[in-house]
């Protein structure tokens, strides 16, 4: 086996820049007691909310995918960003003290164009996330161009000639004006920026060529694209508003800013986290709602503002009421547009349920066409739309096999799961086939109550067979046993008689004894005919079930504790009961290796419950032959047959009895 | 008469071999089942075989398909099927060659009847039991012709149909040979049948006209 190595430095990498931006935003944050402005407020809140989240969020990435260089990456962007957060508050520091300024000016200088760092460490970030790897090797030689590029434009910043950038603008420049070579350098910037600008467009190649995880990794970065682009609508929907922008729209831009490392870092270790197609499609969908939005409030603000003078609250008002009225169908109108354009799967999938529906209601389809609809719609073609159809545990299909559960979410009604829908790839999210299994769950009920009726008509069309197929054999056996037996045996006598009638003149019959013998045959018959008339119906049932019953116990050679509490019984329900009985003691004499029975019938709530149980050897079974379940079944009743091997059997039938 | 008798319940197989050894006839094997019979008959090529048609092997119609084999290796041989019970499929597929009879066992206590009926079909004709004819008669047509017979004819019509002689009616209904006469050359008139001399082309020709086709199943009843 192959051991698979993976790769430290990144991971050592992330850790170490990570303590780099502590020990920076730490510098800073001193260096800010020494200035403390409004300015230098706000450069520290920005340094820990990117620098120090960054630096966080890529030693995490770091740790737990180690060789991944998004991880350091990250940590990068934390670091170069608290690099830069340093500088800003030590210039605050400086321009306070001019004193300072001739010894640090060279310093100054150099540090002057520094801030492009942070731009290539995110620009490095794009081009290996989301795996740490290049979009291709052919990219291989960007990030050393790039890190050339901004190390020239750096040193070109220091020998230019312009003034330093504010609060620094009066220290004078420390090298003069720059020599040609550094002039040469300044052209670095041109390069610079445009492989700043390939590195973006390496995610949309990347994007193109990648599988559905790294697409999905994609798009949460794509998510926190959609935030950044937030930030300016909201700094113009202030501005009209309040004249200026103001700490809303600057939170909003703060955590805007802040999402971008939250959301690489989702993406790299916890893509699945929610469904981002549809967070995604929500967000851009939200962000053109609040485009739309600001453009009507700012085209009515105006134009009311030049009838009736700006300023005017009858102008904001009707603004807003506009937008109000505008805001539902344009989202709705919007989610439409958006579903469809990156949302492809879910809007498929409504649309072909509601088509379904339509169809459905209309008669023109059976709701049993679900599960190839969502196939078609959702192009799986193992999707399956599984059933729970009572007394079962598993879920089955409208076909009747069962459904694998494995990627299934439930169809849940009242609670209660009722069925499930399960994806054959995992090209579908979860979350989507949720979706989907909330919008079915009406047309699963549907199926599920057909299966269900479907089942029971067939139970009972199979029982009216089985009953009636039972009447035929019986009345076949009482035609065998009539004829072979009783009939048989008459038609014999008749012959005799007529035989010795024919004799009696020659003296050769024994009148006496021919006598005796036929009025034995005939007692045989009787009694022959009598055993077939009990087969039929028990007559000692006359007396009542219990009499019966006792007559029926005394032929069976095994001890019977019987307990007995039903006196009047309907026929139907005493002779059903009878036969239950007397099947589960043959059963018991027969097979069952008993020494004990038990015998009990009962009345309980309308019912007869009869109960024989033994203490045999277990492993009986209700065969469809005996009838004995149909029987029971026509009276409405139930029969259960339990019979654990080796402990005994336990037959138990519930029959319905109004009286 | 030299007879075989094939019939599993050994009460009746004795009687009725006494029966007709006590008639004249001359028993020369009695068999329990219908492999044995079928042995019997090759073995001793009697006039007549008795034959139960529920007997073993199966208990179901064995007698029966033991008596098409051997018509079909003896045409002369004269059959009797012995039955507890009515039922047409196998006499009136059987009937169609002659030298054959379909009676209930209770008919052995009316034992010169039941002689009578052997002779008949030992001697090439017909014997179909009054209950059988009786159902075949009973079935009901459209525009039924029968409903133009007189009772008394129709008394005749069915004794013709059981396989008897002109005579054998006449002695039945205690008429003269004459009077019989006249009542079949009436009743064929009005069924529109052609008379014959041979009774067991008359059985045909009635039967025929109940809407039975014998030897190839039946069409009413």
């Amino acid at each position: 086996m192959v051991a698979v190595v993976t790769a430290r430095w990144p991971s050592r990498l992330a850790t170490v820049t990570a303590a780099g931006t502590v020990v920076m935003l730490a510098a800073s944050a001193g260096l800010a007691a020494l200035a403390p402005t409004r300015t230098t407020f706000l450069n520290l809140v920005l340094g820990l909310a990117i620098g120090l989240l960054s630096a966080v969020l890529g030693w995490q990435i770091g740790r737990r995918a180690p060789g991944n260089v998004v991880g350091a990456a990250l940590a990068a962007v934390g670091f170069t960003v608290s690099c830069t957060v340093t500088r800003e508050v030590a210039f605050q520091v400086l321009a306070e003290r001019p004193e300072l300024w001739d010894d640090a000016a060279p310093y100054v200088a150099l540090v002057q164009e520094g801030a492009w760092w942070v731009l290539a460490a995110v620009a490095l970030l794009l081009l290996h996330f989301p795996d740490g790897r290049l979009p291709s090797r052919r990219w291989r030689w960007v990030p050393p161009a790039l890190a050339v590029s901004v190390a020239a434009n750096q040193v070109y910043g220091a020998f230019d000639p312009a003034p330093f950038l504010p609060p620094l603008e009066d220290v004078p420049r420390p090298f003069g004006a720059p020599a040609w070579w550094a002039e040469v350098l300044g052209l670095a910037f041109f390069p610079m920026l445009a492989l700043v600008l390939a590195s973006a467009a390496s995610l949309v190649v990347r994007f193109r060529r990648s599988d559905r995880v790294q697409r999905r990794q994609i798009k949460w970065l794509a998510m926190a694209g959609v935030g950044i682009t937030s930030y300016p609508l909201l700094c113009l929907l202030e501005i009209l508003v309040r004249g200026e922008p103001g700490w809303f729209s600057a939170a909003v831009g703060l955590v805007a800013l802040a999402g971008i490392p939250v959301s690489v870092a989702i993406a790299v270790l916890r893509h699945d986290l929610i469904d981002i197609d549809r967070a995604l499609a929500s967000a851009v969908t939200w962000g053109l709602v609040s485009i739309t939005l600001v453009v009507v409030y700012a085209v009515t603000a105006v134009t009311a503002g030049l009838w009736l003078g700006s300023d005017s609250a009858v102008a904001a008002a009707a603004a807003t009421a506009l937008c109000a009225l505008a805001l539902s169908p344009l989202r709705q109108r919007l989610q439409r547009l958006v579903d469809r354009r990156l949302y492809p799967q879910r809007r498929a999938a409504f649309e072909a349920l509601n088509a379904l529906h339509g169809e459905v209601s209309a008669g023109r389809s059976r709701p049993e066409e679900l599960e190839s609809v969502l196939r078609t719609a959702l192009h799986d073609e193992s999707l399956g739309v599984g059933y729970r159809v009572p007394g079962e545990d598993r879920f089955i299909d409208a076909a009747g096999r069962e459904v694998d559960q494995t990627r299934g979410e439930p169809v849940l009604l009242s609670g209660n799961a009722i069925g499930l829908v399960a994806a054959g790839s995992d090209e579908i999210s979860r979350e989507l086939l949720r979706q989907v299994a909330e919008r079915a769950t009406a047309l699963v009920e549907i199926v599920r109550l057909r299966i269900e009726l479907a089942q029971a008509l067939q139970e009972v069309e199979a029982s009216r067979t089985r009953l009636v197929q039972i009447g035929f054999e019986e009345r076949r056996r009482l035609e065998h046993d009539l004829h072979d037996g009783a009939q048989q045996r008459l038609v014999s006598l008749g012959m005799a008689i007529r035989l010795a009638q024919r004799h009696l003149d020659d003296g050769t019959v024994d009148i006496d004894a021919l006598m005796d013998q036929s009025v034995a045959e005939l007692g045989t018959a009787v009694a022959e005919l009598r055993q077939i008339a009990h087969g039929i119906r028990p007559s000692t049932l006359d007396d009542g079930l219990p009499a019966a019953l006792s007559r029926l116990v005394r032929g069976v050679p095994l001890e019977v504790d019987m307990e007995v509490d039903a006196d009047t019984l309907p026929d139907d329900v005493a002779t059903t009961a009878y036969f239950v009985i007397s099947e589960a003691l043959t059963n018991a004499v027969k097979h069952a290796e008993a020494q004990r029975i038990g015998l009990h019938v009962s009345r309980v709530d309308g019912h007869v419950v009869v109960r024989v149980t033994d203490d045999g050897r277990g492993g009986a079974a209700l065969s469809d032959e005996s009838g004995i379940a149909d029987r029971v079944a026509a009276l409405g009743g139930s029969l259960s047959v339990a019979s654990p091997r080796g402990r005994g059997t336990v037959v138990e039938a519930e029959i319905p009895c109004a009286s | 008469m030299r007879i075989v008798i094939g019939e599993d319940s050994a009460l009746f197989r004795e009687g009725l071999a006494r029966l007709l050894e006590d008639a004249g006839h001359d028993v020369v094997a009695k068999a329990v089942d219908a492999i044995e019979l079928v042995s019997a008959v090759e073995a001793h090529a009697p006039d007549l075989a008795i034959v139960d048609i529920r007997m073993p092997p199966d208990r179901t119609d064995d007698g029966a398909r033991a008596a098409r084999r051997l018509r079909e290796r003896s045409p002369e041989l004269g059959i009797v099927l012995l039955s507890q019970h009515v039922e047409t499929r196998h006499s009136v597929e059987l009937v169609a060659q002659g030298h054959f009879g379909y009676l209930l066992k209770d008919r052995v206590f009316d034992v010169d009847d039941f002689l009578d009926a052997l002779r008949r079909v030992a001697g090439g004709g017909s014997a179909l039991d009054p209950e059988v004819v009786g159902t075949l008669l009973g079935a009901t047509r459209k525009n039924d012709p029968l409903e133009l017979l007189t009772p008394r004819e129709r008394e005749v019509l069915a004794l013709m149909a059981e396989g008897r002689t002109n005579a054998g009616i006449a002695t039945r209904l205690c008429l003269t040979d004459r009077t019989v006469e006249t009542h079949v050359t009436s009743i064929m008139a009005k069924l529109g049948l052609h008379e014959s001399a041979h009774e067991h082309r008359r059985v045909l020709a009635v039967l025929t006209w109940l809407g039975v086709r014998p030897g190839g199943g039946q069409r009413v009843v």
